[in-house]
């Protein structure tokens, strides 16, 4: 067993440290070259060693690859001024789970196809098929491919038509070899990276062969309105494939077209279900609209002449509408905690080009624009001079309500900076509206959303070898709301990763997972729902699949006959840290790598009572209470559990599970003294917080 | 014809049940006493201390003691028989874990005394006496003895070999032990004689568990017509099953009671109570905080319930001592 102890440069001072039956290593910067080389020349795989140094948080960027124990005696010790007792108690720690521990097994996922799926033909899937080329398979929910921008009329900042953008993407992806499935769904997938199996369906009935005369629309009987336009359930396809296509959605099955078209149309709602393996996949689902029928105060859907952006667009460019004063609401619904509270990004741009596209075509119509702030970025801002040179009046103020007067509209709005009541008439509002995540499809994945809703970014870079094993990436707005210009870069970068990672003929990874002993194991199944993931499954036994499984330890924790465990956070190496951490009157701290841990590296400047000694978890919730009652034995005068914020955890919920355990810890008839167990959330910056809690706890 | 090996067994605070455990062994004592010769036995044969006392040290080739240790006098007795006894085997949950009577650990001597000699309603003593080490009638001196603030298990008094658990321990795992002892086919020293999965594993109902358990309300077993053949846990009653070791017979599932957890953890779990605490908090369901606020509390005891046999042997032992 290994033991390297790092000086920082001489900022931390090192104690002599012995132990039997470990090597122990002095270095003064094992992150510089020859650090690596250092320690690269003394590491095998077979064997776990312990890193004594920085705070992991730095740490993990230079070492990851040796998975070592991380012991901080820097942030945790010489930044602080704290003495070498304590510093050697870190170290002893360190080396007391590194003789408890086994080495992280080594997970090897076999390439066993190099194809990629991607999900979605908005501009992002379709940049990514372009460049994957013959190995891209791209599938479509609509018949038609392009996503949100077919939808659209012009794009930002030039008013460009929609074709110039996505015509180009389109041709390349048709000629390059890409395989295209429109009016397909994904059912289900399963797999691992390098061999996922994708259950699809592709709807049977579909147009089969179209002269483009047009008869089918003549006789459609079913109108829909689709985004603020009229339509057939038969309908022009507004990209490719060309021709007519059928929105099965709405299409009543009557047969009509099919009596007067000169080609062949099949109508079957129904589905064909088919399996299809794949190595990686790109989610390019792009956005969804937020639903504004929800701001009751706005009128939309009650009132007539209320659109979304979206809508206005559509009616103003086939000239449905020609209004003479028109009323633009920014931030509809957003920043707002009853809907969304979280910027989109990218609406003040679409509200701005709505305006721009009024004035272009209509340079009399009068036009307000109502914001809280405009947000927009970079060289855009001349969109915004531009319109304010147009004559656009833009009004700081959300409205209080839109009602119907004479015929028109009338908006409501406090203007802030004059603080006086506006009144503004108008023929037509657009609301600008924010976006909201697909979870539709997130539900079929093993990943995590951050606050329920975005799929959540990793510090380790997604898809990093020593990070979640998943080669399932993100692209474009299906990760967050993002511009065309943003969407197409975002795709190129992960159509370049995934290409990579499945040219080799295997991928490694060394993430922590959790791991059932099946001797153990009782079936008792509590475990199961606990897993975010769907990572623990029963049938004859219960397994962990380390292909699904993140690493959180909440199993863990919960397994009542001690058959779960995790890799490296085993709770023998946890109890061996806590017992040689803890002594009368210490305060026992077990920190989220994600929030808690890194807040309290950053407290240094502000220092705290040497009586802490913090324990880093991957999650509050693989805080097993065995490990607390541990801590109280040996004397610790409080136990600390810091969590992420309750939507913010990155395991869904674990931190709601460890809040619910300390909860009937608390309720232990005198056991536990509740003034001494907290649990705490802990944001990333709160490191005023972490030094406000133990100092409370210090003193209880 | 060569010397039979010699048991002992011994009763400490225990209510009697495992005394009874062993006559349970109905036929089979007969070829338990063909086998061994028992030296020692309160319950059931006239024994005194002078006599173990008066025996060679380790001369005993195992004493079975069921039990915890409450007072002085067990104390002593548990020390003499490990010095006279080859092997230890902890007999029962008290032994073994603290048992019921550990549940005392929830208040001390004080209170314990305050409320039996002197606030029971059914107590009558007016001159207010209460139990002393030492007392003076005339000129003698009486003794009796010290009886502890807290309860202990055998093996936080002496070293203990083996244990069988149970509240009693089921005939057939008795049986298996005294088999292994004649034979020396033991397994490693401090080994708990029976199977080391929890009880889930053996459960009858184990068919009829859902994959996902999920536990919106807590009913107590009084309030509810137990379905007798759905898993306790599924139905919202609280079964220390998956935190037990199995090897009961699962005597109480099939008397449709819920698992109370008298065989104690499995080998790699130290707090039963705690580990049992940890798997509940894990599969409540609750929407809001204020339904979550609403479960953890309509828990009623979850001391006594999540401890109810294995208080003393848990991490912490007893409520703090003021």
């Amino acid at each position: 067993m290994k033991a390297f102890l790092c000086s920082c440069g001489n900022r931390i001072p090192l104690p002599e440290f012995k132990e039997e039956g470990v090597e122990v290593f002095y270095h003064d910067a094992l992150c510089s070259p020859a650090g690596i080389e250092f320690i690269t020349e003394r590491w095998r795989d077979d064997e776990p060693i312990m890193i004594a140094g920085c705070s992991p948080v730095v740490g993990e960027r230079y070492f990851s690859r040796f998975n070592p124990i991380y012991i901080n005696i820097r942030e945790q010790g010489s930044y602080l001024g704290h003495g070498q007792e304590k510093i050697g108690d870190l170290i002893r720690s360190g080396v007391a789970w590194l003789k408890a521990t086994k080495p992280i097994e080594k997970k090897v996922f076999d390439v066993k196809s190099t194809d990629i799926l991607i999900i979605g033909s908005g501009v992002a899937g379709l940049e990514a098929a372009r460049l994957i080329g013959r190995k891209a398979i791209l599938i479509e929910r609509r018949p038609y491919l392009g996503g949100t921008v077919a939808d659209l009329d012009r794009l930002y900042p030039e008013g460009t038509p929609n074709s110039h953008t996505l015509m180009p993407l389109i041709n390349q992806v048709v000629s390059g070899g890409v395989r295209f499935k429109p009016d397909t769904e994904i059912v289900s997938i399963q797999g691992r990276p390098g061999d996922y199996r994708v259950r699809l369906r592709e709807r049977k009935g579909k147009v089969v062969r179209c002269d483009e005369c047009g008869r089918c629309l003549e006789v459609c009987p079913v109108e829909v309105v689709d985004h603020g336009i009229k339509r057939k359930a038969i309908f022009r396809s507004p990209s490719f494939p060309p021709g007519y296509l059928i929105d099965f959605s709405t299409c009543d099955l009557c047969g009509e077209c099919v009596k007067v078209c000169p080609g062949e149309i099949i109508l079957d709602r129904s589905w064909n279900e088919y399996e299809l393996h794949c190595g990686g996949i790109i989610v390019a689902t792009g956005l969804n609209h937020f639903d504004p029928v929800q701001l009751s105060e706005f009128g939309y859907g009650r009132l007539p002449n209320v659109y979304t952006h979206l809508e206005f667009e559509r009616k103003l460019a086939r000239g449905e509408i020609k209004p003479e004063k028109v009323v633009i609401v920014h931030c509809a619904g957003s920043r707002d905690e009853r809907y969304l509270d979280y910027c989109s990004g990218i609406c003040c741009l679409l509200g701005l080009k709505e305006a721009k596209l009024i004035k272009d075509r209509y340079p009399e119509t009068e036009v307000y624009l109502l914001y809280i702030d405009i947000r927009v970025r970079g060289e855009l801002e001349y969109l915004y001079k531009e319109l304010r040179n147009l004559g656009v009046k833009f009004v700081g103020g959300r409205p209080a309500e839109i009602i119907p007067k004479d015929g028109r509209l009338m908006v409501k709005v406090e203007d802030s900076l004059s603080s006086t009541l506006l009144k503004i008439p108008a023929d037509a509002v657009v609301l600008s509206t924010g976006f909201v995540p697909d979870k539709k499809i997130f539900d079929l994945l093993p990943i995590n959303l951050d606050r329920e809703r975005f799929p959540k970014a990793y510090d380790w870079s997604e898809l990093s070898v020593d990070g979640p094993p998943h080669a399932i990436l993100f692209a474009g707005s299906a990760r967050e709301p993002m511009s065309v210009p943003d969407s197409i870069l975002d795709a190129r970068a992960k159509a370049y990763r995934l290409s990579h990672l499945l040219s080799l003929p295997r991928i490694e990874s060394h993430h922590p997972v959790s791991v059932i002993d099946e001797e153990r194991c009782s079936l008792c199944s509590l475990c199961i729902q606990n897993c975010p993931y769907g990572a623990l499954q029963k049938e004859e036994k219960v397994r962990s699949d380390p292909a699904v499984c993140m690493g959180c330890g909440v199993c863990v924790a919960t397994c009542p006959s001690g058959a779960a465990n995790l890799e490296s956070y085993e709770t023998g190496g946890l109890m061996a840290a806590v017992e040689s951490l803890t002594k009368e009157g210490t305060i026992l701290a077990f920190l989220c790598r994600w929030s808690a841990y890194p807040a309290a590296d950053q407290a240094y400047p502000i220092g705290y009572p040497e009586s802490v000694r913090i324990i880093r978890v991957p999650c509050s919730g693989r805080v097993d209470p065995q490990l607390i009652l541990k801590g109280f034995e040996l004397g610790a005068r409080a136990v600390l559990i810091g969590g992420c914020y309750p939507e913010a955890c990155h395991y869904h919920t674990g931190n709601i599970k460890e809040r619910r355990r300390i909860k009937l810890l608390h309720a232990l008839d005198g056991i536990v003294d509740p003034r001494r167990l907290r649990i705490e959330w802990i944001g990333t910056d709160e490191a005023a917080k972490f030094v406000r809690v133990v100092e409370e706890l210090e003193k209880a | 014809m060569a010397e039979k090996p010699k048991v002992g067994l011994y009763w400490c605070a225990s209510c009697g049940g495992c005394e009874e455990a062993v006559v349970d062994l109905a036929r089979d004592i007969l070829k338990v006493v063909e086998a061994v010769d028992i030296i020692f036995w309160p319950v059931a044969m006239d024994f005194k201390k002078s006599d173990v006392e008066a025996m060679a040290d380790g001369s005993i080739a195992v004493s079975f003691i069921n039990g915890a240790v409450r007072t002085e006098e067990q104390k002593e007795m548990v020390e003499l028989l490990r010095k006279k006894s080859g092997l230890i085997v902890a007999f029962g949950s008290c032994a073994h874990l603290g048992g019921i009577p550990g549940l005392a650990n929830f208040w001390d001597r004080k209170t314990i005394f305050e409320r039996v000699y002197h606030t029971t309603p059914t107590t009558d003593n007016p001159e207010k006496v209460t139990p002393k080490t030492k007392t003076g009638v005339d000129q003698y001196e009486l003794t009796l003895p010290e009886f502890f603030d807290t309860v202990r298990p055998l093996n936080q008094v002496i070293d203990v070999d083996y244990y069988l658990p149970g509240c009693a321990p089921p005939p057939d795992l008795i049986m298996n032990a005294v088999e292994a002892i004649l034979k020396g086919e033991l397994p490693p020293k401090g080994s708990v004689l029976a199977p080391d999965k929890a009880l889930c594993d053996s459960c009858p109902r184990k068919d009829s568990k859902p994959d996902k358990i999920k536990i919106t309300e807590i009913k107590r077993i009084h309030q509810v017509v137990a379905d007798p053949e759905k898993c306790f846990l599924a139905e919202g009653i609280i079964c220390l099953g998956p935190a037990t070791r199995s090897g009961c017979g699962e005597r109480c599932i099939n008397a449709n009671m819920p698992c109370r957890g008298c065989f104690g953890p499995t080998s790699a779990v130290v707090d039963q109570g705690a580990k049992f605490l940890s798997g509940l908090a894990s599969i409540l369901e609750a929407e809001t905080i204020e339904d979550e606020e609403r479960l953890t509390n309509s828990v009623i005891d979850p001391a006594g319930l999540f401890y109810m046999y294995s208080l003393p042997s848990s991490i912490l032992r007893r409520r703090r001592l003021s």
